[in-house]
């Protein structure tokens, strides 16, 4: 009788445990979704100079590869120049700040 | 039982965190399709005419405001600049302004966009995606119709393909949001790009 008590303890500091463990997991799991927003896609219909766009975005603070695959943990997005006009790929969604950024670097070119 | 029950979290935080990291902005950005379901937008950065180049009205035309739908300027006729339109499902719809874009510089406005290059009436314009609108001031707009230009001048209105003109066949998406009259911060999706 005893042991069969114990074994019902057991099973509900088993199913408490889980159940922590399965909150905890949502938690994670909601985290990741969040930073797995849309990517977007900035097109500029005119051609430019790509060093000198990398070096002002990162004097504002915005890390623009001109490649894809150079892409690190500090990475906002890459260019992509088709010679009359080039793209900007983001790697989350931009904001209004970020559009008027892209605005007042590729303005002053 | 402890043991099975931790093992079966991790596979599920580890095939979660594998869902994650191949989603849209984590990795294959290049190759994520255009889908609704897809959180992606596209944005063009286009220069602003008013609709009359003449400079009496050049002089007093107003910005253009934020959610206001445009059509491709045929005077400038360059693919970058952008208009206003008062015609109904106008065909030449280019999207929608997503921030307040300023009127051209009086007296230093040239043609076309390369005359103009650096000027304070460029801006940005979303062609694809998720996206707000402001509606006409008459009228009701259902769930699901098609989005075009509206006799009100940056509005939008539904659109009805006309059988007969082809000026009239300009569809720039769908409405994710009914909305009555003047109806602000209208949710659409543009299917421009």
């Amino acid at each position: 009788m005893i042991a069969q008590k114990n074994g019902i303890k057991d099973w509900e500091r088993v199913y408490k445990q889980a159940k922590k463990l399965v909150k905890a997991g949502l938690v994670m799991v909601m985290l990741l979704l969040t930073r797995n927003v849309g990517a977007d896609e900035l097109i500029i219909g005119r051609d430019c100079q790509p060093k000198n766009l990398q070096i002002q975005f990162a004097l504002r603070g915005y890390q623009l590869d001109l490649d894809g695959n150079d892409r690190d943990e500090n990475s906002w997005g890459f260019l992509k120049n088709e010679g009359n006009q080039f793209k900007i790929y983001t790697y989350k969604s931009v904001d209004t700040r970020e559009l008027a950024m892209v605005r007042e670097v590729v303005n002053g070119q | 039982m402890k043991k099975i029950i931790a093992l079966i979290v991790v596979a599920l935080f580890l095939g979660s965190t594998a869902f994650a990291l191949t989603g849209p902005g984590i990795g294959d950005i290049m190759g994520q399709g255009k889908l609704p379901s897809d959180a992606h937008k596209v944005f063009r950065l286009v220069r602003y005419c008013p609709p009359d180049t003449t400079d009496a009205l050049f002089s007093t035309a107003s910005s253009l405001t934020a959610d206001s739908i445009v059509i491709w300027d045929c005077n400038s006729d360059d693919g970058v600049t952008v208009t206003t339109t008062t015609t109904s499902y106008d065909s030449a719809v280019a999207g929608v302004i997503v921030g307040t874009i300023l009127t051209p510089d009086y007296g230093t406005q040239g043609i076309s966009a390369v005359d103009a290059i650096g000027k304070r009436n460029w801006g940005w314009l979303q062609t694809y995606g998720l996206s707000e609108v402001s509606g006409m001031t008459l009228g009701t707009v259902a769930v699901k119709s098609s989005l075009a230009t509206s006799s009100q001048c940056g509005r939008a209105g539904s659109f009805v393909a006309s059988t007969t003109n082809p000026v009239l066949q300009g569809n720039a998406g769908f409405y994710l949001d009914a909305y009555t009259a003047a109806g602000t911060d209208v949710q659409v999706f543009l299917t421009l790009d």
